[in-house]
């Protein structure tokens, strides 16, 4: 048959093609304007009339099969050359990308932020003050009067007889409550630095606090537990537990440390919390009634919580750092672990 | 304050050993830092020495020395060891408290076979001037008997780390108050008498100021024979880190650790006449008191003086001139009650603290004092061999009147959030000493003469609260009006802070004091830094005495740190205050933004390093204020900040309020700090930036238009600052013209000499209609018109 002869041509030689190029000149050949399925078509007129319908059938079928198959090899010849295109292209991924370096927050800011966020989650507000501060704020409105033998807990940095470098963020405490007493109620948090007179291995002269002032007609000792409790867990893990030990700050009546369990060995005893299995870590306590009274509240009528924490102490502890010192390096090194 | 856990038994009955007390003491609020036992030894024992030779041709001796069970020879170089006396005697192999093992040993040929020891060699105090050698044990020592159980070192110490509120714990009876309170069992303490004894005190007591000395109780002791004191006596003081003196003082040490009463002992036959007044300094008066030193006295100082001379600083040392020593025969005892706050004066202004002068700042017991001087006598006349003379004196000018305090137990509960039973409050209180009458509504507590601490409803719950422990309470959470937790001020600062780091600045925190010299370093007048500067009065050292003016010291000293630890890609931050004098009663303190950028930005295997310019951190700035949403930022040259290159620095502008400054460190002070690049640095006025920061932004439409943008190069002086073309563009408030952007600034020969070339892009847009070709030709003209006239730009022919 001559159609069959035809399509095995084709076949021979389409099956030879390797490129788009060579692709064209088979497609010019067979079905281009002189091509030979086009000159079979156009010899049909040469046939007899009654075999012709049967000739055209056959041809334009053979010329479809063609079709359909230069179209198949034509994508896959696109595909094939679209493939290579994009091998050549082909990068080493595991390479670093453009730096783009950023910076970071200061670990004490850092653990400062996330204090912040879980009390003022329980509705506490950041409050701020002076760091400079007059000894009635430090001192005296908060149960200290001069010459009180607790004074020497907390050797000062002077200005003047009686302006101060600020021992702790307690003024802060005094200034909120004078300004809104007689209203009620205070939630406030009072992050900030304050200053000692101390340097050695485990004390800054200036170093970070946080403490925490609540006041309201009905604030028990029970609701600083349970405040505290939250924060710890919050902060430190949920199966992390807390213990109160009875303790003395003039500015509180009952006072407590508050110890947790410790956080490298879950309580088992280690150098960290040198074998105790509980690592200190705030001081609390209900707000002392001369306090109260002072910054112009009714103490018979309202009571309060308060209670502080060296921002320093918390950091080593959720990071596992072992000297203080270096948190004034100041060494980019360190800086930039966290 | 060191507690033995033994000499605690004789006052109280302890169901618990020592640790376990020492957790359950904690547990109530007495602080046990420390329980250590005192008899770690291993194979000492007491030794009889039987026999004594020299060993020929040298200083040593050569001992037989009896356990009881076997003789040993030893070789020793004390002089004091003397045949039929017994010594602490370690044995072969023998283990001392620190440690230390003892092991036989070859001595000049002779082996030595253990070692008799001193004091000091067991690790206990020496007696104040005795001479160096062995210790010498009592006479009815057991031979071969453990150390330990001789020097009753088979006990525990507790280190106590005591809040400043409970000084009548800084004694046996003290504690041992709280133990009994513990453990429900009964304190035991005897109140002991004086023989009957005829007539008055020899000694006529005047207080001349009963404000400053509320009691004073004197006894005279005759015929006392000063000398060592019995080894029991002394090792109650070694244990409680007292060293031993003599007799005398022993027994008034040993009633102070055992009562928290200090007393003190005069010899009275060194005093003027047989008369004690207690008053203040006169005003250049000296005494020198125990310890040698001189000491000159103030008026507001109360002593203790016969008719002549100050003879005791009262409360806190003696005076050399009427000190016990091995000759005097009779002594006249002091037992007071002195004002705590000028003890602590005293104390303070003199720099002298003392086992005394630390009791009596934290008010000792006035209704203790008798006790104390009478439980002293007794002792006194058994080990002195002394006879008590007449009477002894008590000047008790305002007698001690307990407080009562009324509390509401149902106002305890709702103050302590548990539910209280009425009688377990009685039996907790009453077991603490207060006497408690049971009213209708409330309970009247009155509060022993020891807890001055205790004098508000609140102190009373917490002794509540103690003892029913911290730990039972339950954990609730406040009940009241819901509060916001808001805090926008801190939220904003924190923002700040991030929007920072994201453009690649790292935060330091530097100390707020510094050295005035950065001040020179930095080419400031430190004068007239320090004129306006808040001065600390009592440093730690020179380098932290100025509170700082500006953030830059500590940014360069971080800066040049990290330089030398090899870091050479810097860029630093810190947010903090400043101080200043401000006229006010505390100084003016300002939030400063400052920071410094030295080295290089960090290459990579596709980008060079590229050097921090000032261009690079301007670009920080810009970006940082736009993205705060502040737009109207402007920077001018500032040829006059010393500590700046003059000709790359600029001075902030928001608005038209100077800001902070930006700009690159002078050589010269590049030079001192022996920076090996250069630092760029700046300080923004945080203070001022935040109230400058628009409220709200506003939408403005999108134009719906196409944008034209046009490119135009302009040749200008070399001195023209490329903000001034823009301002002068900007002037002409053409409001389709959207942005405009610098892209290029050239400098080169063929421009001509002290010429350059700066390209801008102008970007125009109207919301109404499209531009045409001719609108935008004529803005054009209009902008070269304009720069040409202000600034003598041309269009530049390229």
């Amino acid at each position: 048959m001559h159609n069959e002869e035809l399509w095995q041509r084709y076949m021979g030689e389409i099956s030879k093609v390797s490129n788009l190029n060579e692709l064209q000149t088979i497609k010019v050949k067979f079905l281009g304007k002189k091509g030979e399925v086009t000159l079979a078509l156009k010899n049909l007129k040469d046939l007899p009339p009654e075999l012709r319908p049967e000739a055209g059938q056959k041809i334009n079928t053979l010329k479809r099969l063609i079709e359909e198959d230069l179209e198949k090899r034509e994508q896959e010849l696109l595909q094939r050359a679209l493939d290579e295109k994009l091998s050549k292209e082909a990068i080493d991924v595991t390479l670093p990308g453009y730096s783009l370096k950023l910076g970071k927050l200061h670990p004490l800011t850092q653990v400062q932020h996330r204090i912040v966020e879980i009390f003022t989650s329980m509705g506490f507000s950041v409050a701020t003050g002076p760091e400079i501060e007059k000894d009635y704020y430090n001192f005296e409105a908060l149960n200290l009067p001069k010459d009180h033998p607790a004074r020497d807990m907390q050797d000062s940095f002077y200005i003047t007889e009686e302006v101060l470098l600020r021992t702790h963020t307690s003024p802060v405490q005094v200034r909120v409550m004078e300004k809104y007493a007689p209203n009620l109620p205070i939630k406030i948090i009072s992050p900030g630095k304050v200053y000692r007179r101390d340097d050695d291995a485990t004390h800054s002269p200036m170093f970070a606090q946080c403490e925490g002032l609540a006041v309201d007609r009905n604030i028990r000792f029970s609701d600083l537990k349970g405040v505290l409790l939250t924060f710890i867990k919050e902060l430190f893990g949920p199966k992390t537990k807390m213990r109160l030990r009875p303790s003395y700050f003039p500015f509180t009546e009952p006072s407590a440390e508050v110890d947790i369990s410790c956080v490298i060995c879950g309580g088992l005893g280690c150098k960290v919390c040198k074998g105790s299995g509980w690592l200190e870590i705030l001081g609390a306590g209900m707000v002392h009634p001369r306090v109260l009274e002072m910054a112009g509240y009714d103490s018979s009528m309202v009571t309060g919580f308060a209670f502080g924490m060296g921002l320093e102490r918390i950091a080593m502890l959720l990071y596992g750092i072992d000297d203080l010192r270096l948190f004034y390096d100041n060494d980019i090194r360190f800086l930039q672990m966290f | 304050m060191n507690i033995s856990y033994n000499w605690l038994q004789e006052f109280c009955e302890i169901p618990y050993a020592a640790r376990e007390l020492g957790e359950k003491l904690t547990s109530v609020g007495i602080a046990v830092e420390k329980v250590t036992y005192l008899g770690n030894y291993e194979k000492v024992v007491v030794g009889e020495v039987l026999e004594v030779e020299n060993l020929p041709g040298t200083e040593l001796f050569k001992a037989k020395v009896s356990t009881g069970k076997e003789i040993f020879e030893v070789i020793t170089g004390a002089k004091n060891v003397f045949a039929g006396f017994k010594y602490p005697f370690a044995l072969p192999g023998a283990k001392l408290a620190n440690g230390v093992t003892i092991e036989e040993r070859r001595i000049r040929g002779v082996v030595s076979r253990g070692m008799l020891l001193s004091a000091e060699e067991l690790g206990l105090l020496e007696r104040k001037g005795a001479e160096p050698g062995l210790m010498l044990l009592p006479q009815e020592a057991p031979v071969g008997e453990k150390i330990e159980k001789v020097l009753e070192l088979d006990d525990y110490l507790l280190e106590l780390d005591l809040t400043p509120n409970r000084g009548d714990c800084l004694s046996v009876l003290g504690v041992a108050r709280e133990v009994a309170a513990l453990t429900g069992h009964r304190l035991k303490l005897a109140e002991p008498e004086l023989p009957r004894v005829n007539g008055r005190c020899p000694v006529k007591i005047t207080i001349e100021n009963p404000e400053l000395c509320g009691r004073y109780m004197g006894i005279v002791i005759e015929n006392v024979k000063v000398g060592p004191s019995p080894l029991w006596l002394e090792q109650r003081l070694r244990k409680a880190g007292i060293r031993p003196i003599n007799n005398i003082v022993d027994v008034t040490n040993y009633i102070l650790l055992e009562y928290g009463q200090p007393l003190h002992a005069f010899d009275l036959d060194k005093l003027a006449t047989p008369e004690i007044i207690i008053r203040n300094a006169r005003e250049g008066e000296k005494i020198i008191t125990l310890d040698g030193v001189e000491r000159e006295l103030a008026p507001e100082m109360l002593v203790i003086a016969d008719r002549e001379k100050p003879i005791a600083v009262a409360g806190i040392m003696g005076g050399q001139n009427t000190e016990v020593d091995d000759n005097t025969k009779t002594v006249f005892i002091e037992a007071a009650w002195f004002n705590p706050v000028s003890v602590r004066k005293t104390a303070r202004k003199l720099g002298l603290r003392t086992d005394a002068s630390q009791r009596f700042e934290k008010n000792v017991d006035i209704e203790g004092i008798k006790r104390a001087l009478i439980k002293a006598a007794l002792m006194i006349c058994e080990l002195c061999g002394g006879t008590i003379r007449g009477q002894y004196e008590d000047v008790y000018p305002k007698k001690f009147t307990p407080k009562v305090i009324a509390v509401s137990l149902s106002k305890a509960e709702e103050f302590l959030g548990i539910s209280l039973d009425a009688k377990q409050v009685v039996e907790i209180l009453e077991s603490l000493g207060f006497t408690v009458t049971v009213g209708e509504k409330k309970i009247f507590v009155e509060v022993p003469s020891y807890r001055p601490d205790v004098s508000l409803e609140a102190d009373i719950y917490e002794e509540i609260a103690r003892y029913l422990g911290y730990n039972n309470f339950p954990d609730t959470m406040p009940i009241g009006i819901t509060t916001s937790g808001f805090s926008p001020e801190y939220n904003f600062e924190y923002k700040v802070k991030n929007l920072l780091t994201a453009l690649g600045m790292q935060e330091i925190i530097t100390y707020s004091f510094i050295n005035p010299d950065s001040y020179a370093k930095l080419g400031l007048s430190v004068d007239e830094v320090l004129a306006k500067s808040v001065v600390l009065l009592n440093p730690l050292s020179i380098e932290q005495s100025v509170m700082r003016t500006t953030l830059l010291p500590g940014l360069l000293d971080i800066a040049k740190r990290n330089e030398n630890r090899q870091q050479e890609s810097l860029l630093l931050f810190e947010m903090g205050n400043v101080f200043e004098k401000s006229g006010e009663d505390l100084p003016k303190e300002t939030k400063l933004i400052g920071g410094i950028a030295l080295g290089y930005s960090r290459g990579d295997w596709y980008n060079k390093p590229r050097k921090y310019d000032f261009y690079y951190v301007k670009g920080i700035l810009e970006s940082f204020f736009t993205s705060l949403g502040i737009n109207n930022f402007s920077f001018a040259a500032a040829k006059d900040l010393p500590f700046l290159h003059p000709g790359k620095a600029a001075r902030v502008y928001l608005e038209n309020t100077e800001i902070g400054y930006l700009g690159e460190l002078h050589p010269l002070v590049q030079k001192k700090y022996e920076f090996k690049n250069t630092p760029i640095v700046f300080e923004l006025n945080y203070d001022l930036l935040k109230i400058l920061i628009p409220v709200e932004t506003k939408y403005t439409p999108l134009s719906p238009y196409p944008e034209v943008k046009r490119d135009i190069a302009l040749l200008v002086d070399r001195e023209t600052p490329a903000a001034t073309c823009i301002e002068v563009i900007k002037g002409l408030a053409i409001n389709t013209l959207k942005n405009i952007e610098i892209f290029d600034v050239y400098e080169g020969e063929k421009l001509g000499p002290n010429k350059k070339s700066i390209a801008i892009s102008l970007t125009f847009s109207s919301t109404e209609k499209t531009l045409s070709e001719e609108e935008i030709n004529n803005f054009i003209a209009q902008i070269l018109n304009a720069l040409e006239a202000k600034t003598g730009a041309k269009l530049r022919n390229f």
